[in-house]
C-alpha cells in the first residue's frame, strides 16, 4: 500500500529540487541562449505540471503549463527570451515556489496575471499552438497502449471529450469491470471545502475511484468509479451536486464503445515517468489519507544539499583517518592522561562519523514506489497475473545505495514474473490459485538492510541448472551430481549463467544475475538465492545500511600500497618462492592439501614479476578462493572508498582508492574483479568448498585452531578472528572480569577455562588473543599458543552435547578440538557480564577525571 | 575582449587555460599510478580528501618525450572547471592577459591531433601559447581520444 501523504510530500520535494534547477536554467539564460538550459527549464515545467494534476493541484498545474507553453515555443526557437521574459519565467518559478510551500492553499493563490503575460508572450503562436495540439492529438492514436483513452460525456446541451488514462480503460476491460465517469463542474463544488468533497467522493459506490483532471485545460474534474456491475445513476445522481453529469463507460465483451476513441493529451509523457505509479497509487487513495497530508510533515526537514553532506561526510572520513594515525602516535606515547583524552575523542570521532552518515539515510518507499509500475508492465507483457505485495518500505538506506540496487531489484523483479511465476494455466495444473504472489520485504538486522523478494512460482529446475553446468564446462559430471541445491542455485550468479529456456523481451539474455550480484558487492553487501522446485524463489539482498567505514588490509606490492577488503581476506602466509609450483603458466601454492591459485599482483598490475613476494593473502569471494603474491603486509586500516573518475571506466580491477593518513590515495583492489580478470577457473575452488561444505554447513571456510587451558579449541574464520599477541601483565582485573586495553578499547576477556571449567592452569607471560567483533560487540579469546586453520577434520561429531556454545567436536592431528559457536559464546558472555564491564568503563572514566584534574 | 590565462610549459611548449574555467592548482602531490588505465593518465593524486584523476597532457598530445609518470612522484596539477578533473603541469607559470583579437586557430599551426585539443593560438612575445578545450577533459567521460 502506498502512501498518499509521502507520495505528495516526495512531490513536493522533487518538484523544489526542480525550481532549483529551473531557476538556475533562467539565470543561466541570461547569458545567452543554452539549448540544454532550455531543455531542463521546459522538462521541469512539464514534470511539475503532469505530477502536479495527480494531487489535484490546479493551479499549480495550469501556471507550469502556460510556462512549458512558452517553453515549448523557445526550446524550438520560435520566440526567444528577452530580458522581461527571463523576469516573467523567474516570477513564475518564485510563484510556484510559493504554492509548493502551502499545496492546500495553492489551488486559492492569484496566478492569472502571470497567465496572461505567459500567454501574450507566446503570442501570436498561440493559435498556431492549438493546431498542432489538436494534429498530436490525432497522430498519437497509433501510439497505441502508450496514448490515453479518450470517452466522450454526452448530456442534453454539453459534448465533452475527456482524457482518460488508458490504464483504466484497460484494465476495466482486462477485469471485466464498467467504468462510471461522473463530470463535475467546478462551480459546483467551488463552494464545498475540500474535506466535505473528499467525503463525498468516498461515500460513491464503486470500488476504485480516481479524481482526475478533464483534460489539460479544464478546470472540470472527473470522478472515475469502477465496478463489477453497472451502478445506479439514480442514486448516484442524490449524492452528487445537482449539475454533475454522469457516463458509463461498459466495455465487458462489446466492442469499444463508439464515443471512445484513442486519442492523447499528453503525447510526450514519458513512459517510465516517475509520475506513472504515482498515478496508480492516487487513484486508491481515500479522502482520510489526504487530509493527513493537509498537516503536512515535511516542515520538519530541512532541506540540505547533497553537496554539503557530501563534505560532511568527506570531513567526516579525513577525521577518522588523522583520529587513527592520533590514536596510534598516543598509544605509543605511554602518556596516561593523553590517552584518555583520546579515547573520548576517539568514541566521539567514531559516532560523529556514523551520525553523518545517517543524514543519507532515505525510506526504501523510493524503491518501492517503482514496483508496482514495473510489476504491472511486466506481468501485461506476459500475460501473467500477479499480486504485489511490498512490506519494509519505511526501511531506511543510504540514497547512493538505494540507487545502486534499484537496478538489481527491477531485474529481479523482472526475472520473477518471467521466469519464476507461471501463467494462469500451468499454475493450476500445478495446483495453485491463477494469481501469482510476489513478495518484496526489506527489514533491518545488525546495521544491514535485508531485502527478500520472493514469488510462488515455479522454482528453480535444479536437474536443468546441473546440465547447463556440465555442458559449460563449469563442473564434470561426477562433481554436478554431487552438488546440492544450494551450491547449484549458486551456480545461477556465475556470468554467462542462464537457465532460461526462451529469451523473452523483457529479461533472460544471460546476463543478469552475476550482474546483480556484483552490483551488492560494490557497495559491500550480498545476494543469495535459495529456491525450492514447484514452490518459488526467494532471492536476499543484504546491503550495509551506510557506505560507512571499510575494514581494510594494507599491503605492498613493489613501491605501491594496495588496500583488500578485510572481509575477503581468510588468511596470511609467508612462503618462499621455492612454495611456490608452476602449472602451465599459472602459480600455485599448496594449501593444506588444496591447490590454490595464486595471482602475483605485480604481474598483474605491472606486467612485471615480484621479486621479493613473500606473503600471500589468501582471499576469498563467493566463487572464488585464490592467494595474491605480495611483498609485504602493512597494517590493517579503517578507510572510506572513494570511487575512481569515470575516466577510470575501463580498470575493472579497483573498487576504488582511499585516502590515508598519511595523505597518499592507496587503490583498494575489487578482488571479484580480480578473479574475473585472472579468469580463475572457480570450479577447482567449488571443490574445497564442497568438500568442506560436506562437513558442516557454517563451516566452509575452517577453523582457526588455538589452545588454551591444555585443550585444543576452534573458531569459525568466518567470524573473521583477528590474533595478537599480547602480555600477562597487561590484563586488568575487575571482579573477576579480565579486560585489555586494545585500540583505546576496554575488551572484555574470555578465560575458556573458566566457562569450561577446565581446572586452575598457569599462564604464561606471553599469551596471545584471539579478538571477535559480534553484533559490535568486541570481546577476546585467551589463548596459549595458535595455529592454522583447519578445514577438514579426521573425525566430526556434531550430536554428542559437549558443553555450551560449542558447534562440534572434531579430531585433528590425533588431537581433540572443540569448535566454538562463538556467536553464542560472546552473546551469553555479554550478558552475564554487561553490568561488570559497564561498571568497569564508570570505573576508567573516573580514574580519567581524576587524572585530568591532578595534571591541571 | 581581454582574458585571463594561466599558463605553464610542458616539453619547451606553453600552454594556457582560461583562469576561469580553472578551479585550483596544487603544487608538488603524490601522485599514485593505476595500473591498465589509459596511457594518457597519469593516475589520481589527493587533493583535500578528493580521489582526482590527473591526464598527462603530452601523452594525449602524441609528445615523444613526454614524461613517464612513476608512482609516488610528486606532481603539480591544474583542476579544471567544473568535474574537477586535473592535468599534469611540468612548471606551472604566471597567469598573463591575453587579447583575444591576437589568436589564431588552432589548425593554422597543428597537425589534426593535437588541434582537437586546443581551442587557439595565441601569438605572444614568449612565443605561442597553446590554448586548451577545457570541454573536452572536463566531461564526465573518456577523453575522446583519436
Amino acid at each position: 500500500m502506498v502512501d498518499y501523504s509521502k507520495l505528495l510530500n516526495n512531490y513536493i520535494s522533487e518538484a523544489s529540487d526542480l525550481l532549483d534547477e529551473a531557476e538556475e536554467a533562467v539565470l543561466a539564460l541570461e547569458n545567452g541562449f543554452e539549448a540544454s538550459k532550455v531543455d531542463r527549464l521546459f522538462r521541469a515545467m512539464h514534470t511539475i505540471k503532469g505530477n502536479a494534476g495527480l494531487f489535484d493541484l490546479v493551479r499549480i498545474r495550469e501556471l507550469a503549463h502556460a510556462a512549458e507553453t512558452v517553453l515549448g515555443y523557445v526550446r524550438n526557437q520560435t520566440i526567444t527570451l528577452e530580458m522581461d521574459g527571463i523576469d516573467l519565467i523567474l516570477m513564475v518559478v518564485d510563484r510556484l515556489r510559493q504554492m509548493m510551500s502551502d499545496t492546500e492553499k495553492s489551488n486559492e493563490v492569484e496566478i492569472e496575471d502571470l497567465i496572461e503575460k505567459l500567454n501574450a508572450l507566446a503570442g501570436e503562436t498561440i493559435e498556431k499552438s492549438e493546431d498542432s495540439e489538436n494534429g498530436s492529438a490525432g497522430t498519437v492514436s497509433e501510439h497505441g497502449p502508450e496514448g490515453e483513452g479518450t470517452a466522450a460525456v454526452t448530456s442534453s446541451t454539453i459534448r465533452l471529450k475527456i482524457s482518460l488514462p488508458s490504464k483504466y480503460v484497460k484494465e476495466a476491460e482486462l477485469e471485466g469491470r464498467v467504468l462510471t465517469l461522473i463530470l463535475i463542474e467546478p462551480d459546483s463544488i467551488a463552494h464545498m471545502p475540500l474535506t466535505q468533497f473528499s467525503a463525498m467522493v468516498e461515500g460513491l459506490p464503486g470500488q476504485r475511484k480516481a479524481i482526475l483532471p478533464v483534460s489539460e485545460k479544464s478546470t472540470r474534474i472527473v470522478i472515475v468509479l469502477s465496478a463489477a456491475e453497472p451502478l445506479d445513476t439514480d442514486s448516484l445522481k442524490s449524492q452528487l451536486p445537482a449539475d454533475a453529469m454522469i457516463r458509463v463507460l461498459d466495455k465487458r465483451e462489446k466492442e469499444p464503445q463508439q464515443e471512445a476513441q484513442t486519442g492523447a493529451t499528453q503525447p510526450d509523457q514519458p513512459k517510465e515517468d516517475a509520475a506513472a505509479s504515482p498515478k496508480e497509487a492516487t487513484a486508491k487513495t481515500n479522502g482520510k489519507e489526504k487530509k493527513a497530508v493537509q498537516s503536512g510533515s515535511h516542515e520538519n526537514h530541512l532541506k540540505v544539499s547533497a553537496e554539503l553532506i557530501q563534505s560532511l561526510i568527506n570531513l567526516a572520513s579525513e577525521t577518522v583517518i588523522a583520529r587513527n594515525e592520533l590514536v596510534q602516535k598516543v598509544q605509543e606515547s605511554g602518556d596516561t592522561s593523553l590517552q584518555a583524552s583520546t579515547k573520548k575523542i576517539n568514541q566521539l570521532v567514531s559516532r560523529l562519523q556514523e551520525e553523518i552518515m545517517r543524514t543519507r539515510l532515505q525510506e526504501l518507499d523510493l524503491l518501492f514506489q517503482r514496483v508496482p509500475r514495473l510489476v504491472r508492465d511486466t506481468s501485461h507483457a506476459t500475460g501473467k497475473q500477479i499480486e504485489l505485495v511490498t512490506e519494509g518500505g519505511d526501511v531506511e538506506l543510504d540514497r547512493a545505495l538505494i540507487d545502486a540496487i534499484s537496478d538489481p531489484v527491477t531485474h529481479l523483479v523482472r526475472n520473477a514474473i518471467d521466469h519464476g511465476i507461471e501463467g494462469p494455466e500451468e499454475r493450476k495444473a500445478a495446483g495453485k490459485g491463477p494469481v501469482g504472489r510476489l513478495e518484496l520485504s526489506a527489514g533491518l538486522r545488525s546495521g544491514n538492510v535485508i531485502l527478500n523478494l520472493s514469488d510462488d512460482g515455479r522454482g528453480l529446475n535444479y536437474d536443468r541448472i546441473r546440465e547447463k553446468a556440465i555442458e559449460k564446462g563449469i563442473a564434470s559430471t561426477e562433481h554436478a551430481m554431487e552438488m546440492d541445491h544450494k551450491a547449484l542455485a549458486d551456480l545461477i550468479f556465475l556470468p554467462g549463467f542462464s537457465t532460461s529456456q526462451e529469451v523473452t523481451t523483457t529479461s533472460g539474455r544471460g546476463v543478469g544475475m552475476d550482474v546483480v550480484r556484483s552490483n551488492l558487492k560494490r557497495v559491500g553487501g550480498s545476494a543469495e538465492i535459495v529456491s525450492e522446485t514447484g514452490k518459488g524463489t526467494t532471492v536476499t539482498l543484504v546491503i550495509p545500511q551506510t557506505l560507512s567505514i571499510l575494514n581494510c588490509l594494507l599491503l605492498r606490492s613493489g613501491d605501491a600500497r594496495y588496500g583488500i577488503a578485510q572481509a575477503n581476506l581468510k588468511e596470511v602466509l609467508q612462503v618462499t618462492k621455492e612454495d611456490l609450483d608452476h602449472i602451465r603458466e599459472h602459480l600455485a601454492y599448496e594449501l593444506r592439501g588444496h591447490l590454490l591459485p595464486v595471482v602475483d599482483l605485480q604481474q598483474l598490475l605491472w606486467d612485471k614479476t615480484d621479486d621479493e613476494g613473500q606473503f600471500i593473502a589468501v582471499v576469498a569471494t563467493e566463487t572464488h578462493r585464490f592467494g595474491l603474491l605480495i611483498s609485504e603486509v602493512l597494517n590493517s586500516e579503517e578507510v572510506v572508498i572513494r570511487p575512481l573518475g569515470p575516466e577510470f571506466a575501463d580498470v575493472r580491477l579497483f573498487a576504488g582508492a582511499a585516502i590515508m593518513g598519511d595523505g597518499e590515495a592507496v587503490l583498494i583492489m575489487d578482488v571479484a574483479s580480480v578473479a574475473r580478470h585472472m579468469d580463475l577457473d572457480p570450479a577447482s575452488i567449488a571443490n574445497e568448498e564442497i568438500a568442506a561444505m560436506n562437513l558442516s554447513d557454517n563451516m566452509t571456510d575452517g577453523y582457526l585452531l588455538f589452545d588454551s587451558a591444555g585443550y585444543r579449541f576452534g573458531v569459525p574464520v568466518g567470524s573473521v578472528p583477528r590474533v595478537e599477541k599480547i602480555s600477562r601483565k597487561h590484563i586488568d582485573k575487575f571482579l573477576d572480569l579480565e579486560t585489555i586495553n586494545y585500540r583505546s578499547q576496554i575488551v572484555p576477556l574470555v578465560s575458556l577455562d573458566k566457562i569450561y571449567d577446565l581446572g586452575n592452569h598457569q599462564r604464561a607471560e606471553d599469551l596471545y588473543m584471539i579478538v571477535f567483533q559480534i553484533n559490535g560487540f568486541q570481546v577476546a579469546l585467551l589463548a596459549d599458543d595458535v595455529f592454522n586453520v583447519e578445514d577438514q577434520f579426521q573425525a566430526l561429531d556434531r550430536d554428542t552435547y559437549s558443553g555450551p556454545s560449542v558447534h562440534a567436536q572434531a579430531i585433528s592431528n590425533d588431537v581433540k578440538v572443540l569448535l566454538l559457536d562463538i556467536q553464542d559464546l560472546a552473546m551469553n558472555f555479554k550478558k552475564d557480564h554487561s553490568h561488570k564491564l559497564k561498571q568497569k568503563e564508570e570505573l576508567e572514566r573516573e580514574k580519567e577525571e581524576k587524572q585530568k584534574v591532578e595534571s591541571a | 575582449m581581454k582574458e585571463d590565462v594561466l599558463t605553464w610549459s610542458l616539453s619547451d611548449q606553453l600552454f594556457g587555460v582560461s583562469l576561469e574555467s580553472c578551479k585550483e592548482v596544487h603544487r608538488e602531490v603524490a601522485l599514485t599510478t593505476v595500473p591498465h588505465a589509459q596511457h594518457y593518465l597519469s593516475g589520481i593524486v589527493n587533493i583535500r580528501g578528493d580521489v582526482v584523476t590527473v591526464i598527462n597532457l603530452g601523452k594525449l598530445l602524441g609528445y615523444t618525450d613526454a614524461i613517464d609518470n612513476k608512482h609516488g612522484d610528486t606532481i603539480n596539477v591544474i583542476r579544471l572547471k567544473p568535474t574537477g578533473t586535473g592535468i599534469m603541469a611540468e612548471n606551472v607559470e604566471d597567469i598573463i592577459q591575453l587579447e583575444s583579437e591576437n589568436y589564431e586557430p588552432a589548425r593554422a599551426h597543428l597537425e589534426e591531433a593535437p588541434a582537437k585539443y586546443v581551442r587557439a593560438v595565441a601569438i605572444t612575445d614568449r612565443g605561442p601559447i597553446l590554448l586548451l578545450r577545457t570541454d573536452q577533459f572536463a566531461s564526465s567521460g573518456r577523453v575522446d581520444e583519436q
